[in-house]
């Protein structure tokens, strides 16, 4: 067990390389001058041609780009991600000042897409080709094929104006103190459209990966033994249906930021997802490096994490 | 009548294809799924000559009029004829669609192959680089993309097919991997065959089947892309349609509550062309499946 | 459980369809049919929209008075077309040589901190704008060459450690010193709002390094000003909050606290609707015709503030083709702006012919370029740019993306110019890349003809266009003749452009200066110096609660309209605040 997981410790260490690498090509491709990048450009303004040349040389700038790979790599890993464009704020404070209220409604919408999805895909698998089947199935398509601008729209008109049961937008009811409900109430409509995409997927998933293990021989034995079908499909199946779910929730954590660009910036959620679509706007690569970063990181402890709990789940896993 | 059916069935050699086929066919939503989509396809296809009027011809004293027997869904704010214009944006959603996915299986296909047959070290090297890939949240990288090379059709194909690659790469070597200890293959191996010609003749098309399943999903997930980023205004730039900027442009209150012609018949697109795709794809899941039991 | 989790996707579907289908219901609030006081009543809280991302920019350390800092700094003047509003000063004098500006400062003015606004404020907070440290569009420079040593100040030269051109003579007078006569100097230098009055005693207690890299705390955490409300709090990503300045100048203001909220459009259509705004300033006309109809919001419009405008960056594009002012009138016949005005902007606009359209400016003798393809196409065969060579021109048009109208705009030209004979194409390339192209470093060079873009200096020829600023050294940047790539480096009317703008400059007075005015404005007319002029009109929607707001239509508009007012901002009915 422990050799397993120090050997998937091992192999997530040259992924995370290939990461930085890839944000290093990204920000290699994107216009502008990469001293501005490092220095802001208000210093640069202060600085001679000389002296400019001097921290190009210094910084390694006029390096052969493994060069420049490596000095940007070491920064990166100290949490130097120098500064936008526009100056203010360093990118790490920016991140840092963001990544909360992200991981709030990724948390938050991971857990109801799951809590919706999978009891879904159960009820599809349990009564394949019923008119339920039929029905959740058009359901979960129908949430995969809407496009989130149009469901956060059309959800804020008839929830927020119409129906005025949930606040437009915003971390917290603004002027009023901190109250766990306020935020709540703040967090169940975008968290929610969040979860719709995800929910729909997971019901298809678990829809499938019980029909595959219902059909497995151990299933049939616990039937045959005369198990009841109850306990079988809690027992049995479920538990075996369900295990490889952890893998494939955890790679989706990339694709929930990716859905949050959206939803966070129609709902105004000053999370990772509006901060990028804010950069992309106004050509922030800087930013958008970061946020590469940041999150390619996360995506990737989540996997390492996910794996090791599966393997401790299910024991006969072992790398090859 | 449903016995004589049977019974003319049974007449025939139950080959794989034919009960792939025959398994499709009792999807009845897949059925269905193909229908439609064989519908949109046409339309799409034929769009000029379908059309009623020019996708572009401007009519401006024609300003948002509804749906009328001249124009059936109703003319734009430019007095567009939104009927014709929703056909050719099927042309260009479709296409993105398809050569996004295009160009991701091919990439699958080359890389998968090469990792799954010849393993070892460029097996570990094309692996990771499918982690790295994986890893990376592929909207936001597919948007710095579309920002750097500036937003048109070929260039929104382009990112989606650059970072769609790695789930099918995965999957086409976790079919080498097991196809190549099968018994055909290495017997071709044992009567010395070259490489490049066991895989094409004798490899690949076992992984044809999980392959044409993917690709089906991976056309109606390419196709939400599109709109996503031509909500983001980096799809498919104006004056050209697509589905995805016919619906961004409607995303006004306004138009939303009291022109539902400029938005509903793009969003219906959508929704029935994903929904059609998706559903093939579960009946061709269902259907190639080897093992895939008969129930129902 | 199962159940319920169905019932929620139903519901999300359901939503999704009554998106489509639901009837207007526009509940009548209580208050709607009463008419609101007269009287400006105090307290409440005012909810003010503001769109523009605030990621990395620290609205602050810019020093800029701009929709969110506006609530608490404030500049001496506010300029108008050939007048001024007075702010933290009362007015000024110039010397007959037209070189000595003298201002006479408002008395009794208070810093938040309860200290007095002086003269010396002034001189503090223009050194610490032209400081050598701060980022300025790089083209400040030749602004700064206006006052005698600001130059050499701004350029951080040996010695120049203060602007000598600014000088104190008493706590309310302060003289300017130009280095030649001009008559921009007022409105694009003293009177503009890039200028606010920063709390030198504050100030120069604090690391001057820091402040000028605007990485000072106090940017942050209470930067103060002359204004009717103080700083409270900046939340990044969701508000601004400032609270009432009860000792303001301008006597007490009504509502107690402001917040100023960020959300995109969209969101703050539906916050303005629900009572979570107050007002959304800029409003798409699209928003504007629905608002209409609800009886609880006020559709203010100020015409023809906006401009609108395709410009040639690049005279040379198709061998020369645009520097004949008739392939440009051509492509103006061919355009049918008041169609765009009725369809697009929803009659939010009107078809300018003039640069200074409804003004005392406008010349007398218009060509107005009416919608007319026909006579289009025999301008351009006249010029020999006939069927058979059009079809060969590839037309490109580029068009930034932020704005549907633009877009639209686009679409509208690319058919018109196609049905010209023309083969053409829209690319859409974000602003950065624009800048680019421009100068020829773009992707693709300078290969496109037209760039469509809309930022406009209204009417007003006094207003310097801020993003223009200092790349013009004479004020209205169209009529600069002194850059290579205009116009009138091609043009048989350039001398005689130059000398009417000489002729303006000898004079102060706006009614001498009149006559040269309208003269200029013919022969830009006659040029097309920048063709497709449409005046857009600037839309503020408020709730019925917010009284007091004035429109100024004389303000250039980008010292948006509502800025100057909000000090007579007040809530009706206050006490029932909205959340």
């Amino acid at each position: 067990m422990t050799k397993y997981i120090i050997q998937r410790v091992i192999v997530s260490i040259p992924i995370f390389f290939g990461i930085t690498m890839i944000v290093f090509a990204l920000y290699a491709l994107a216009p502008g001058d990469p001293l501005a990048m490092l220095l802001g450009e208000r210093a640069m303004l202060e600085m001679t041609a000389e002296e400019l040349e001097a921290a190009r040389e210094s910084l390694g700038l006029n390096d052969p780009w493994w060069g420049r790979y490596i000095s940007w790599l070491s920064r990166a890993i100290r949490g130097d991600l120098g500064y936008p464009l526009t100056g203010g704020y360093t990118v790490m404070e920016l991140l840092q000042q963001r990544i909360g209220p992200t991981l709030l409604l990724m948390a938050t919408a991971f857990a109801v897409s799951l809590l919706a999805g999978v009891p879904m895909g159960i009820v599809m698998a349990l009564k394949q080709y019923s008119w339920i089947d039929y029905l959740v199935t058009v359901l979960a398509f129908a949430q995969l094929s809407i496009p989130s601008f149009f469901l956060a729209l059309g959800a804020m008109y008839v929830f927020s104006l119409k129906l005025d049961i949930f606040p437009t937008s915003g971390l917290q009811t603004i002027g009023e103190p901190f109250s766990l409900w306020d935020r709540i109430h703040h967090l169940i409509m975008p968290s929610f459209i969040l979860a719709a995409y995800f929910a729909g997927v997971w019901a298809r998933y678990t829809r499938s990966s019980m029909l595959e293990t219902m059909h497995l021989e151990f299933v049939t034995t616990a039937r045959a033994k005369g198990l009841r079908e109850r306990v079988v499909v809690v027992r049995h199946a479920l538990r075996n249906a369900l295990l490889p779910m952890i893998t494939v929730a955890s790679l989706s954590l990339g694709q929930l930021l990716g859905g949050s660009i959206i939803i966070e910036t129609i709902f105004q959620w000053p999370g990772l997802g509006m901060l990028g679509w804010q950069a992309t706007l106004n050509r922030e690569y800087p930013i958008l490096m970061g946020i590469i970063l940041i999150a390619s990181t996360m995506v990737l402890a989540s996997n390492l994490l996910a794996d090791i709990l599966y393997a401790v789940a299910d024991p006969r896993i072992r790398y090859d | 009548m449903a016995n004589d059916l049977q019974a003319e069935q049974q007449l025939f050699v139950d080959t794989p294809a034919r009960r792939a086929v025959r398994r499709f066919s009792r999807h009845r939503l897949a059925m269905l799924g193909l229908g439609v989509l064989l519908i949109m396809v046409l339309l799409a296809v034929f769009a000029p000559a379908v059309a009623p009027h020019s996708p572009t011809k401007q009519e401006l004293s024609l300003y948002r009029k509804p749906p009328t027997q001249t124009h059936w869904l109703g003319t734009d704010s430019l007095g567009r004829d939104v009927f014709s214009r929703l056909i050719h944006a099927g042309r260009v959603s479709l296409s993105v669609g398809l050569v996004a996915v295009g160009i991701y299986e091919t990439i699958a296909i080359l890389l998968g192959a090469i990792a799954g047959y010849y393993g070892s070290k460029l097996d570990w090297i094309i692996m990771r680089a499918v982690d790295v890939v994986m890893t990376i949240p592929t909207m936001i990288v597919i948007i710095f993309l579309v920002s750097i090379l500036g937003p048109s059709m070929y260039n929104s194909m382009l990112a989606i097919g650059i970072m769609g690659w790695p789930e099918p790469t995965r999957l086409v070597r976790g079919q080498i991997l097991s196809l190549r200890e099968m018994d055909y293959v290495t017997a071709a191996r044992s009567l010395g065959l070259p490489t490049h010609r066991i895989i094409l003749r004798h490899v690949l098309p076992g992984v044809v089947a999980p392959l044409v399943v993917h690709a089906t999903f991976g056309v109606a997930g390419a196709i939400l892309l599109e709109a996503g980023l031509s909500f983001l205004g980096l799809g498919v730039p104006p004056p050209t349609a697509s589905w995805g900027n016919m619906m961004s442009s409607a995303q006004t209150l306004n138009i939303l509550e009291r022109v539902p012609w400029l938005w509903v018949p793009p969003g219906i697109a959508i929704m029935l062309s994903v929904l059609s795709i998706n559903f093939i794809g579960d009946g061709l899941r269902d259907a190639l499946d080897p093992r895939g039991m008969e129930t129902g | 459980m199962k159940r319920l989790l169905l019932a929620v996707n139903l519901l999300i579907v359901a939503a999704l369809l009554l998106t489509g289908c639901a009837p207007v219901d526009t509940a009548p609030a209580a208050t709607t049919m009463q008419e609101p006081p007269t009287e400006r009543q105090y307290g409440g809280t005012l909810n003010f929209w503001q769109p523009s991302w605030d990621g990395s920019k620290d609205w602050f350390h810019h020093i800029k008075r701009d929709e969110v800092t506006t609530w608490m700094w404030e500049e001496l003047f506010f300029t108008t077309t050939g007048s001024f509003i007075p702010v933290l000063a009362t007015g000024y004098d110039v010397s007959e040589d037209g070189l000595i500006y003298t201002v006479h400062l408002r008395e009794g003015v208070k810093f938040h901190d309860g200290e007095e606004f002086t003269a010396e404020d002034v001189k503090y907070s223009f050194e610490l704008k032209y400081d050598p440290g701060i980022l300025p569009p790089e083209a400040l420079k030749a602004e700064a060459e206006r006052v005698e040593g600001l130059f050499a100040y701004k350029q951080g030269e040996e010695g120049a450690d203060e602007i000598t051109g600014i000088r104190i003579v008493d706590d309310y007078t302060v003289e300017f010193v130009l280095t030649e006569r001009d008559p921009s100097f007022f409105p694009g230098f003293l009177g503009y709002v890039e200028h606010p009055m920063m709390p030198k005693h504050v100030l120069e207690t604090l690391d001057r390094d820091e402040l000028v890299a605007g990485t000072s705390d106090y940017w942050v955490t209470g930067p103060i000003g002359t204004g009717p409300y103080q700083f409270v709090e900046h939340v990044p990503g969701q508000y601004v909050e400032y609270a009432r300045f009860d000792d303001y100048w301008g006597g007490k203001p009504g509502p107690e606290r402001v917040f100023v909220k960020f959300a995109p459009i969209e969101t703050a259509i539906i916050m303005l609707e629900k009572g979570e705004l107050d007002i959304v300033w800029e409003a798409p006309p699209e928003e504007a015709v629905r608002m209409m109809d609800n009886p609880d919001i006020d559709v203010l419009v100020a015409d023809n503030v906006m401009g609108f405008w395709i410009q040639t960056p690049n005279w040379h594009a198709g061998n020369g083709l645009w520097q004949n002012p008739k392939a440009k009138q051509a492509l103006l016949y061919a355009a049918d702006r008041q169609g765009f005005v009725d369809n697009v902007m929803q009659g939010f606009g009107v078809v300018r012919h003039s640069w200074f359209h409804g003004t005392r400016f406008e010349c007398p003798t218009l060509i107005e370029f009416e919608y007319d393809l026909d006579k289009a196409k025999a301008l351009l065969d006249e010029i020999g740019m006939t069927a058979d060579k059009r079809a060969d021109y590839q037309l490109e048009l580029t068009v930034y993306p932020g704005n549907k109208m633009r877009v639209d705009y686009a679409v509208m030209l690319h058919e018109a110019y196609t049905q010209l004979g023309f083969k053409t194409n829209v690319d859409l390339i974000d602003a950065a890349s624009w800048a680019d192209y421009r100068n020829g470093k773009g992707p693709r060079g300078t290969e496109f003809d037209f760039a469509i873009a809309n930022w406009g200096p209204g009417t007003n020829p006094y207003v310097l266009e801020p993003y223009m600023v200092g790349t013009v050294d004479l004020g209205y940047w169209p009529l600069d003749v002194e850059r290579d790539y205009h116009w009138n480096e091609y043009s048989p009317n350039a001398d005689k452009a130059k000398e009417l703008w000489a002729n303006i400059f000898a004079e102060t007075d706006i009614e001498a200066q009149t006559p040269y005015f309208q003269e200029l404005d013919c022969i830009l007319n006659e040029e097309v110096f920048i063709p497709h002029l449409i005046g857009e009109s600037w839309i503020a929607l408020k709730s019925k609660r917010l009284q007091g707001v004035d429109l100024d239509l004389d303000v250039s508009v980008y010292i948006v309209p509502q800025l100057v007012d909000i000090a007579n901002w007040w809530l009706w009915d206050p006490d029932a605040d909205s959340q």
